[in-house]
């Protein structure tokens, strides 16, 4: 169980949609930010801050793998991936002569994905004819080679000495993001809005290769297939219930016009955040981002249908055979985001998680009960999830376990918290309200994602609400929530 | 930081100005460039001022009466003090026989309790403050790090000095730290990427700390007396350097630190148990087979230490090898052949006594001798081959330019001026690193490859289903196989 993982959650809780807006203006701390909405429905957000010459530069896009169809999942995260490939002025000397190479490799595959299909749903795949096949697409990807500037945009951000390019999909949103020397920014905006205007998802097979790679990565560690399983069980109908790497065998039957289609419909410039975080003048930042970004054509977006996810009606447990030693999750159902009842939710996290003197730690892992044992509360946009990790240590159970933090919870159900417990959670809201002002991308992250989701960036300074709640919050909330029909438990257990 | 002008320092050239020249039209490796790349060459760039951070003029170093190295930055966009702590200790004293002193000692200054505090009143007074902190001896250094809102500077300090001063190794808290060693020992075979990574370090490293396996009747046996004695030995003001950043007035801080510190007592520090290791190999395969749908493989020797004289060299190498998207691993491995999602190598070049040379991947079983394979064919091109110009300038390009990513903020700045001088760096490091590295050239980069690597010494470990491999591991060398112990005692 990874430690580091509910320390990371805790700080990085949110919630998405909020009925009030939190003053923000007793904070001198706060950053300045400025918003520019464009005619196509693009938002910027400018945050300046001049004592270092860097740019830190963030693309948000609101999809992510929820608004995946059944048998496409795991495509907001291939998409992720291919963004990196190029467009058709970048990463090529010819992009015609690639189109008819690509369009061949991507008939020859699709008749390779269909054999390979049939051996999946209970037929028998012809092996020898899908190594023909794989043998001619891997002579039209050699001569498709030729044309291709291998990497380059990555190749571009590295000569200017861009640094953390990367990106990332998860339930709710797929982001891109970099810092940049800031005499480097239009670098940025040329490369990025080249991406949105006219990506080329050339590479396509090798990347879904990669893809599954990452797939197979999480499949060893039991750590992920434990979280994975939760949320299997524990959603039923909500998106979350399948992981952002996708099914295996959906990932690999993807094909080069579901992502077209995937981009074309979820990247439009009104489904797009922009944050600019540091030496860049608003003005400038505006007529740069206006002179690349302001052409693209705005969309009609989908109809973002969810189906939500019906109250559980009893304990669900399931096992994860594997060789690891014994561990645990366990997950609630939380509040919904629009619902106040988030912020005790999260207070009775700080007091089950949160320190060496957080119950958890206290009175399991102090006492030899627990080799590790902390909560998280996740944020996702339809609803919270307060996660459990723990392991036991030797020779105590994970029954043992169970029972011990199931004691803490009745505690805490009961108003069993001191008036001391409250005033240090409260500290340690403080604290992590400082993390806005330090960290330059999870400032951009939350701009980003509370402007989307809720309509106003300043949504996310939530000190003051979790500042506010009282004892009387925290057992009404706890006895509406931490019971055993709204628990999820999954244990590792030998093969 | 303030922007003043001082006409008279200009002699002190404390603006660099951004001069590094080099061809921009070598951004990637072929001789082919597009359209696209071509129009970002005619974008106009702005001339770069970046400041090389200085002591006495950014960080301000004073030496207090009883020898503590103390670096002070004030900083005041956030209400937060930053102390970092580090004394010259390391688990490179810890004698094989009683492993678990060094790592147990630095655990337990931050859960063991103080002299004026029981280990839950301890635990009571910092988790009030909601600081962030942490306590360790590692490779290299004892470290204290302690950061709390600077509306409690008082306890904040007090705090620290308990923790750096007077720990009480409370035997209780001893026994949690060493069930959580053992715990850890019990649980190392649970992850494959674990796996491979201790199989190998223990091969590499058989005569340092990071190749030893914690031996749990031992660790069972460390005594607090040898805790106590090993913290009364290292940890002196002599001995110790301090940075504090932050959101405070340096008079006052001053003050407050003489009355924390300013009693400490200088003693000479017994430094004779440490422990010198020899560059030596172990090559061949060693496999471990564990059912997974993902080999890890791992593959190096022992390479290189801080103050070897081919540094910048071997940091374009490195560029160039194994790091970034545009690597040669990154793009032969993962980017075209599609065999790895997380591929990647070099030297570390950081470590006081030898580092490693090391590259590996995760991939399926059917690619995995191939991986391996493909990954020591590139290794051997560092060393047949000069490297292109464009992949040259495009490595030189990105250290240069990503520079500035040393000094983002004062905490860092700050820190990076200590580790500097702990690891007596030239003090003209950061101010020269840009030229050093810009004079770098293909035949530096070639002849480092040659002087450091040796194929024929690879240590290569493999951690998966040897079922299902492509080839025969003998194609790789000298095949043993290693069974994990289970310690389920």
């Amino acid at each position: 169980m990874k430690r580091i993982k509910s320390v990371i959650v805790s700080i990085f809780i949110f919630i998405l949609f909020m009925s009030n807006m939190s003053n923000a203006a007793e904070n001198k701390f706060l950053p300045d930010v400025k918003i520019h909405k464009y005619s196509n429905g693009l938002t910027l957000m400018v945050v300046e801050k001049h004592d270092t010459p860097i740019v830190v530069c963030y693309r948000y896009h609101k999809v992510g793998s929820i608004h995946e169809e059944s048998g496409k999942t795991g495509i907001a995260h291939f998409l992720e991936h291919l963004s990196f490939k190029g467009t058709g002025r970048f990463n090529t000397v010819d992009y015609s002569k690639e189109l008819v190479i690509m369009k061949d490799i991507d008939s020859l595959m699709a008749e390779a994905d269909k054999e390979k299909l049939k051996g999946e749903t209970g037929g028998k795949a012809d092996k020898e004819k899908i190594a023909q096949l794989l043998e001619k697409v891997k002579k039209l990807q050699e001569e498709q080679r030729q044309y291709i500037c291998k990497d380059e945009t990555d190749a571009i951000y590295d000569s200017v000495g861009a640094g953390g390019n990367n990106a990332s999909t998860w339930f709710d949103r797929t982001d891109y993001y970099l810092k940049v020397p800031s005499n480097r920014l239009e670098v940025w905006t040329f490369i990025e809005s080249e991406k949105l205007k006219d990506p080329v998802f050339r590479e396509f097979f090798s990347e879904r290769d990669v893809v599954l790679e990452e797939r197979r990565m999480y499949d060893t560690d039991i750590d992920a297939a434990l979280y994975e399983t939760l949320y299997k069980t524990m959603f039923t109908t909500l998106p979350y219930g399948h992981d952002t790497l996708g099914w295996p065998s959906d990932v690999g039957q993807l094909k080069r016009k579901d992502i077209q289609e995937f981009y074309r419909k979820y990247y439009a410039p009104n489904n797009t955040f922009i944050v600019l975080v540091g030496d860049v003048k608003l003005d400038k930042a505006i007529e740069l981002v206006g002179k690349y970004f302001s052409g693209i054509p705005a969309q009609e977006l989908p109809d973002m249908r969810i189906t939500p996810e019906p109250p559980q009606e009893g304990e669900r447990r399931a096992e994860v055979e594997s060789e690891a030693k014994p561990q645990m999750v366990i997950g609630f159902h939380g509040p919904k985001p629009s619902d106040d009842d988030i912020y005790a939710f999260e207070v009775i996290n700080y007091l089950l998680s949160r320190g060496m003197t957080s119950r958890f730690h206290k009175k399991l892992v102090q006492t030899g009960l627990a080799y590790e044992c902390s909560g998280g509360v996740s944020d996702l946009s339809c609803e919270s999830v307060l996660e459990i990790g723990a392991s036991p240590k030797e020779p105590n159970t994970c029954d043992d376990l169970e029972e011990a933090i199931y004691k803490e919870l009745y505690r805490i159900k009961k108003g069993d918290v001191t008036k001391w417990e409250m005033e240090k959670v409260r500290n340690q809201i403080d604290m992590d309200s400082t993390g806005i002002i330090r960290y330059p991308f999870y400032l951009a992250e939350n701009l980003a994602k509370y402007q989307a989701w809720t309509g106003d960036w300043r949504n996310f300074d939530r000190t003051e609400k979790l500042k506010s709640v009282t004892v009387e919050d925290i057992k009404r909330v706890a006895n509406k929530y931490l019971i055993k029909s709204n628990r999820t438990v999954v244990t590792a257990v030998p093969r | 930081m303030k922007k003043i002008l001082k006409p008279v320092l200009i002699v002190m050239a404390l603006i660099l100005f951004f001069m590094i020249s080099l061809p921009l039209q070598a951004q990637q490796k072929g001789a082919k460039e597009s359209e696209g790349a071509k129009a970002v060459k005619n974008l106009h760039f702005d001339p770069l001022n970046i400041r090389v951070p200085e002591v006495g003029k950014d960080v301000e170093r004073i030496v207090t009466k009883n020898g503590i190295i103390l670096f002070l930055k004030e900083d005041h966009t956030i209400p937060i003090i930053d102390i970092t702590s580090i004394t010259r200790t390391s688990a490179e004293y810890d004698r094989k026989d009683r492993f678990g002193i060094a790592r147990l000692t630095g655990d337990l200054m931050g859960v063991g309790g103080t002299k004026d505090f029981t280990p839950d009143e301890f635990d009571r007074e910092r988790d009030y403050l909601a600081a962030a902190w942490n306590t360790y001896i590692d490779s290299e250094k004892g470290g204290v790090f302690f950061e709390f809102p600077s509306s409690q500077l008082d306890r904040g300090l007090n705090l620290f000095t308990q923790m750096l001063r007077f720990p009480l190794f409370d035997h209780k808290r001893l026994e949690v730290e060493k069930g959580n060693i053992r715990e850890e020992v019990l649980r190392e075979n649970d992850d494959p990427a674990t796996v491979a990574s201790n199989t190998y370090k223990r091969l590499i490293y058989p005569d340092y700390f990071k190749g030893w396996k914690y031996d749990l009747k031992t660790v069972k046996n460390i005594t607090r007396d040898e805790l106590k004695d090993w913290h009364k030995n290292f940890f002196r003001p002599n001995n110790t350097m301090i940075a504090i950043t932050g959101d405070f007035n340096r008079e006052e801080l001053l003050k407050k630190l003489d009355e924390q510190l300013g009693n400490w007592e200088n003693a000479p520090v017994d430094f004779s148990g440490y422990q010198k290791f020899e560059k030596k190999f172990k090559p061949g395969v060693y496999y471990v087979d564990m059912n997974m749908d993902q080999s890890n493989i791992r593959i190096g020797h022992l390479g290189v230490t801080r103050d070897n004289p081919d540094r910048y060299a071997l940091e374009v190498f490195n560029r160039i090898f194994g790091e970034g998207f545009n690597s040669i691993l990154n793009e032969k491995i993962r980017s075209n052949e599609g065999l790895a999602y997380s591929v990647g190598g070099g030297f570390s070049l950081d470590m006081p006594q030898y580092g490693t040379f090391t590259m590996g991947c995760a991939t399926k079983p059917e690619s995995t001798v191939k991986a391996a394979k493909m990954m020591i064919d590139i290794m051997k091109q560092m060393m047949d081959e000069k490297v292109s110009e464009e992949r040259l300038n495009l490595a030189k390009n990105y250290l240069i330019n990503s520079f500035l990513y040393e000094f983002e903020d004062p905490v860092q700045v700050n820190r990076g001026i200590l580790a500097l001088e702990y690891n007596k760096m030239p003090s003209d490091y950061n101010k020269d690193y840009r030229e050093n590295i810009s004079k770098v050239t293909a035949e530096d980069v070639q002849r480092a490859a040659k002087k450091y690597l040796q194929p024929d010494q690879l240590t290569i470990v493999i951690v998966g289903n040897v079922k299902k491999f492509d080839k025969p591991l003998s194609e790789l060398g000298t095949v043993h196989q290693i069974k994990l112990e289970d310690e389920g005692k």
